[in-house]
């Protein structure tokens, strides 16, 4: 491995984007569980264009509720006659956008806090990093729980909950990353020709400390769609009828004795949806740092 | 040592003043009036307004704080809208549950998740080791009231073994605890295994071995002592997760404990309720941290300085 990096290092021509991709793609599990994530958005994100939304997803038709697997309906129907299928795509959408969003928006205003506590330190770190442990001293899941109390519940206030009790966790991540990068010599070098604060934390800061952010993106995408599903499955999140992952299997846990595939099916959807962002993200930070594999 | 723990905990003190700031805040900014919420929509203003300067509501924001913290450390915690008693009596009622719950999901998820890390990382590349990095992987990537309903499905559904809901003693916990427990004992297997692998290549070990130590000392002796560290972290945090993961566990199987009240005072606006009850898990989380720390410092005395 040692060796393997030293040569690569040798070369100077390819970005470090470029080294990152040709190590990624050498990871098989990381390779699977991209393809296999793509495949999943592309389903999902491409269902207007071969499933009636109104027909399928959303009218109710209890004359054909909780049947198997017929032609018509491959995965079945649930307890109001809907199609199984159709609604675990069109749930997807809704799964991954939550995910996606909710991750960046907590990533961008916990990067900022975390970039800002890291780069300029001293009394202004203190502070922020202080109110921080304030909010880390509650376990996520409760901090989530008391923003939804205090806001209601509906899709926008399950995103701003979870990603209220993600920022703490991303700004400390990257004020570590930032804190080591502010004191290697390339920055001392930029402050002694005058470059200031901004193009500093723009040009150096940001893309050497891109790398864990990406891998911490990755990852926090699958939990997210855990716990938005989790929230949902209480009645904390999307209302019904809109079909997502977590809502769908609290409705599935009122037949789960005469349907239990009503429970199977969206559990397996999120499971290979998340298996497969956290098999890519896995391969990210093995792929980003070396030294560690 | 005293000195050290006593030190910890007065610092304990303005984050516990802290998360009480910001849950009353938010509370605080949440819509709906109590005063309507105890006494009905149709009921006469000046009852209503009555009620709110019984309630101290009509003061503003800065006194109320003051005087829920100043009542908080007294440990009365107000009335609940909704059940018209006491909250912390609720509290005492719910919480011994989940704490239950809780020391239970931690016992199953150490008592696997280090041994096997240990196994994993000590016979790398071994079946042992591919069935616990797949077993990690599969259980970061489920949500924990899945991973309940489907044994729910299977144990209690389709082999009538445990019981699938409610609570009338322990063996009501099985399930629940099994399934908090798989979820947590994973990402407590994934770093006992990679901390160890870490601290099997280092050079002490070498010399460990080549002094001829049994590689049951090495093990044990040597590599574990300095790989516990980044255990005892995750262990902590686990257990702060399963206080979390607690509310929707209890949920899917029924628990009267303080998830389930939490979700029920969500639902009914029970503010005071919700507030204790997020105030309660806080402290006992935040106690968790702090002998979290304490642990540190005996695996490794540097820290304490």
């Amino acid at each position: 491995m040692t060796n393997k990096t030293a040569a690569a290092g040798g070369t100077k021509k390819r970005s470090q984007a470029q080294e990152v991709w040709l190590r990624l793609r050498k990871n098989k599990q990381a390779m699977v569980g991209l393809a296999v994530f793509c495949l999943i958005v592309l389903v999902c994100f491409s269902a207007p264009l071969y499933i009636d939304y109104d027909a399928k997803v959303i009218q109710q038709n209890i004359s054909i509720k909780l049947q198997g697997p017929s032609p018509e309906h491959l995965l079945g129907t649930d307890n109001y006659g809907r199609d199984t299928l159709a609604r675990l795509i069109y749930g997807g959408r809704i799964s991954i956008t939550i995910g996606i969003a909710t991750a960046l928006s907590a990533l961008a205003v916990g990067g900022l806090i975390g970039a800002v506590a890291g780069f300029y330190g001293g009394k202004l770190d203190n502070i922020i990093m202080r109110i921080m442990d304030v909010f880390l001293g509650l376990p996520s899941v409760l901090l989530a729980i008391a923003v939804i109390a205090a806001l209601g519940s509906s899709i926008i206030n399950l995103m701003i909950a979870v990603a209220v009790s993600y920022v703490p966790i991303y700004a400390r991540v990257i004020r570590s990353s930032v804190l080591s990068i502010r004191s290697k010599e390339y920055i001392e070098s930029a402050r002694a020709v005058g470059t200031g604060d901004f193009r500093i934390i723009c040009k150096h800061i940001i893309p050497n400390a891109i790398g864990p952010l990406i891998v911490q993106a990755t990852l926090g995408v699958g939990e997210i769609i855990i716990a938005a599903a989790g929230f949902s499955f209480l009645g904390l999140g999307i209302e019904p009828p809109l079909p997502e992952w977590g809502q769908m299997l609290s409705e599935g846990r009122e037949v789960i004795r005469n349907m239990p595939s009503q429970v199977i099916y969206p559990g397996l959807c999120i499971m290979i949806t998340v298996l497969s962002l956290n098999l890519l993200g896995d391969g990210l930070r093995d792929a980003l740092d070396p030294r560690l594999k | 040592m005293l000195k050290y723990v006593s030190k910890r905990l007065v610092y304990l003190i303005p984050v516990l003043i802290g998360i009480v700031f910001v849950v009353f805040t938010i509370m605080y900014f949440s819509p709906g009036d109590p005063a309507k919420l105890i006494l009905g929509d149709r009921a006469p203003e000046e009852q209503v307004e009555a009620l709110r300067h019984e309630l101290g509501l009509d003061l503003p924001y800065h006194q109320q704080l003051f005087n829920y913290i100043k009542g908080a450390v007294q440990g009365d915690f107000g009335d609940s809208y909704q059940l018209r008693m006491p909250v912390w009596d609720i509290i005492k009622l719910r919480f011994p549950l989940t704490l239950q719950l809780t020391t239970f999901t931690m016992l199953i998820a150490v008592l696997i998740g280090v041994p096997v890390g240990i196994l994993s990382a000590v016979k790398q590349y071994s079946v042992i080791d591919a069935f616990s990095v797949v077993f990690a992987l599969l259980m970061a990537s489920i949500p924990a009231f899945w991973l309940g309903m489907l044994l729910m499905l299977l144990f209690s559904l389709n082999l009538g073994w445990l019981p699938s809901s409610g609570y009338e003693g322990l063996k009501w916990l099985i399930l629940p605890s099994v399934t908090l427990g798989f979820i947590n004992c994973a990402t407590i297997m994934r770093m006992t295994r990679s901390s160890m692998l870490e601290v099997v290549r280092q050079d002490f070990i070498r010399t460990a071995r080549a002094k001829g130590a049994a590689e049951k000392r090495v093990i044990f002796k040597h590599a574990l002592k300095n790989a516990i560290i980044p255990v005892i972290t995750v262990v902590g945090n686990a257990f702060g997760a399963s206080l979390g993961g607690a509310v929707v566990t209890e949920t899917v199987f029924g628990l009267p404990g303080m998830g389930t009240q939490i979700i029920t005072a969500i639902r009914q606006k029970d503010n005071p309720v919700v507030l204790a009850s997020v105030i309660v898990i806080a402290l006992a989380f935040s106690l968790v941290n702090l002998i979290v720390d304490i642990l540190y410092t005996y695996v490794d005395p540097r820290i304490r300085d």
